[in-house]
């Protein structure tokens, strides 16, 4: 019996932002010069890196997973799901040729509903490759399924967010986040999520009414105010009549957005309280602390990375997503570690092909 | 639980992979034997030759690891001596390998493909069967937004009249030669062997002899199957360097492909000079033509970047002087004739001009 009664420090990240920007300018340079093939191996060298500087109740986990399991991810990804989706979209312009548009219609309907299925199938099996290849103690971690089961759900959770128009927005996800980490395991030990999205969809609604009626009055007052008043530029205006307007609008648009942002950023932070909050492992309970304006510094300061450097600051973002999440995480309660035994699932000899694809994994 | 273990030299906390418990655990180093004995008074002995670093931990502690039970790691305490592992898995010579071994993969299939991709392609080009490039072709057509093809019984006449003027010498003819109410300066082959001309290069041409010229350079491209081939490396090559290779992967492949487009551009002029000087044309329109709109040319529309990226389609490629030197070295016609009369000439430029 371990108890995680030292809160924060349970879960550490002690990354060393130098060592890690060379390997990330050495991992472009190999994958330059490699055509692009080396980014499969760049991506395990990160991740051993970052799974190597974290400490879980004093023990750091280890990243097994390898860059040839990616690789191959890869290829069958492109076999299974590229090949067949270029070939299908091909025949799907040459249905809209023909004109034949009631099967092109149908083949169009059919790719998006088996693309949404793919994406979150792949998702699934994503987190099962990060969670059988993560070793913690030398014991390893898993998921349940195979992740079809979750395809479906997924579909069925997307289906409901756009007939809502956004409004079931917190249950899909708390249903989703539930669904994933019960299927979750580490050594015998199961994950449990008891997520409730009633008190996230209280925090959501005044959010989403907010947003529409701000974009629509934003919009009808500067419509009004550039329409009736001398703002707007006649012709032959001075060019700075003309400068001042667009100014004007940059201004007001940038206002609204960053005003927009700093409210939402009060619902993802609830969000990931919430989600991670409701999440045990064992008797291992795990919170997270951070509030709007913790989040929304937090974003703005990502940003200003990746422009200020063209895009290569992209890179480092994983560092950073571990850094901020392992801060600001805790663990309470007890974890019967002589109890917890090596996981019984077989872990996937490929990595995470399809979600890699789409770039959807964080790391 | 440290006093119960025997004294040892060294100590270190042992995950045997079976479950998360760290047992305490004292070490005694053989020449070729480890022995842990357990504070529960186990004892077990390993092999010296199954021991090795693991890899990449974050430098505070040596680990060591069992290269027969994958889960098992003993983190030695600081300052426990380490003797030499015969097999002391150095991260930094796999690493070396599997890099030398990419890079090495990786310049041998870009060295076959850039010496012997054009071979593969046009091995493989004349297995597609026309019914099913004639289908790829009019997809792209409808794509590029040339779905609306011109008409009229006086145009389609000069049109037919002046593509059978400029017939390739050998290899397959254009299935059709039709022009498509886009206004831009460019034409195109598509798969199948349609080949379409857009009005902007019908109202660019000064002459019948300069659209004969473009005529007999997108026929070329058909006689040699290059939109075919075009269509296989856009489906195969270049799909499998954007899976594997990501955004650096799509850059070598539009290298390889620009590369790919030069030779085959010069391919299709030197039959398009055949042609015309076969149907007594004189190869200097084309030439003339090309010069022209070279200095014409606005880049950036939509549809010229789309036949730009499908490369061998295009007639018109920016900036190729050498293109122009090399039409004008061949010889001229011996005895050139009008392309069209002057009455054929009006029916082809005015293909668009009627209300649809």
């Amino acid at each position: 019996m371990e108890t995680a009664n030292d809160g924060e420090h349970a879960i550490v990240f002690e990354g060393d932002p130098g060592p890690f920007i060379g390997l990330v300018a050495k991992n472009l340079l190999l994958t330059i010069i490699t055509l692009g093939i080396y980014r499969f191996w760049a991506k395990a060298a990160v991740r051993r890196y970052l799974w190597s500087r974290t400490r879980v109740l004093g023990d750091t986990l280890e990243w097994r997973g390898t860059g040839m399991q990616l690789f191959l991810g890869a290829l069958l990804a492109f076999a299974l799901v590229g090949l067949p989706f270029v070939l299908l979209s091909f025949a799907f312009q040459a249905m809209l040729a023909a004109k034949n548009f009631l099967a092109a219609g149908l083949l169009y309907l059919a790719l998006i509903v088996g693309l949404l299925y793919i994406v979150n199938v792949g998702l699934y099996r994503s987190w099962r490759y990060l969670l059988a290849w993560t070793s913690w103690r030398g014991i390893r971690g898993g998921m349940a399924t195979g992740g079809w089961a979750y395809g479906w759900l997924a579909l069925r959770m997307t289906l409901l967010q756009s007939i809502t128009f956004g409004l079931a927005t917190p249950y899909a996800s708390v249903r989703l986040w539930n669904a994933r980490w019960n299927d979750a395991t580490f050594g015998s030990a199961p994950f449990r999520a008891e997520v409730e999205w009633k008190p996230l969809f209280k925090r959501f609604w005044p959010l989403l009414v907010v947003t529409i009626v701000g974009v629509l009055l934003v919009e009808g007052g500067l419509l009004a105010v550039v329409g009736l008043s001398g703002l707007r530029p006649q012709p032959g205006a001075p060019p700075h009549a003309v400068m001042r307007t667009i100014g004007l609008l940059y201004l007001v648009f940038a206002v609204l957005g960053l005003g927009l942002s700093l409210l939402w950023s009060g619902y993802i932070a609830a969000f990931w309280r919430a989600a991670i909050g409701g999440t045990s492992l064992g008797g291992m309970r795990f919170g997270f602390e951070a509030n709007a304006m913790t989040w929304f510094r937090y974003q703005l300061t990502n940003i200003a990375i990746i422009l200020g450097t063209l895009g290569l600051g992209a890179l480092v973002m994983p560092y950073r997503h571990f850094a901020f999440f392992a801060a600001r995480m805790s663990a309470s309660g007890t974890l019967d570690t002589a109890a917890m035994a090596q996981t019984s699932v077989d872990a996937p000899r490929q990595g995470d092909g399809i979600a890699d694809a789409f770039n959807l994994t964080g790391v | 639980m440290p006093s119960t273990l025997p004294a040892s030299e060294a100590h270190a906390t042992l995950y045997d992979g079976r479950s998360a418990h760290p047992w305490r655990v004292a070490l005694v180093w053989s020449d070729a034997a480890l022995t842990l004995t357990r504070a529960d008074g186990e004892v077990e002995t390993i092999d010296i030759a199954r021991l090795a670093r693991a890899r990449d931990g974050s430098g505070q502690r040596v680990v060591l690891r069992r290269t027969d039970a994958p889960d098992w790691r003993l983190l030695l305490d600081p300052g426990a001596t380490l003797p030499p592992l015969r097999r002391a898995a150095a991260p930094t010579s796999r690493t070396a390998s599997i890099v030398a071994a990419s890079v090495a993969a990786t310049l041998g299939i870009g060295a076959l493909l850039w010496l012997q991709g054009s071979t593969i392609l046009e091995a493989f080009a004349p297995l597609i069967p026309r019914r099913v490039a004639a289908r790829v072709g009019d997809t792209i057509v409808a794509q590029l937004g040339a779905g609306e093809i011109c008409h009229t019984p006086a145009g389609d006449a000069a049109l037919a009249r002046l593509a059978a003027r400029v017939r390739s010498q050998h290899g397959p003819q254009p299935a059709s030669v039709a022009v498509a109410r886009v206004h831009l300066v460019n034409a195109f082959a598509a798969p199948g062997g349609r080949v379409i001309l857009f009005t902007g290069l019908i109202d660019k041409a000064r002459t019948p002899e300069e659209v004969a010229g473009v005529i007999a350079h997108e026929a070329a491209h058909v006689a040699l199957r290059h939109p075919e081939q075009a269509m296989l490396r856009y489906l195969g090559l270049s799909a499998i360097a954007q899976a594997l290779g990501g955004n650096i992967g799509a850059l070598a492949d539009l290298a390889l492909l620009l590369a790919n487009t030069r030779a085959k551009e010069a391919a299709a002029d030197a039959g398009a000079v055949a042609a015309m000087r076969a149907g007594d044309i004189d190869p200097g329109a084309l030439a003339d033509f090309l010069g022209r709109i070279d200095h014409a040319r606005a880049p950036g529309d939509r549809i010229d970047r789309t036949i730009d990226r499908l490369g061998d389609y295009a007639a018109t490629h920016p900036g190729d002087a050498s293109r122009i030197v090399a039409i004008r070295a061949a010889p001229r016609a011996a005895h050139p004739r009008a392309a069209l009369n002057a009455s054929d000439w009006v029916a082809l430029r005015s293909i668009c001009s009627a209300r649809r």
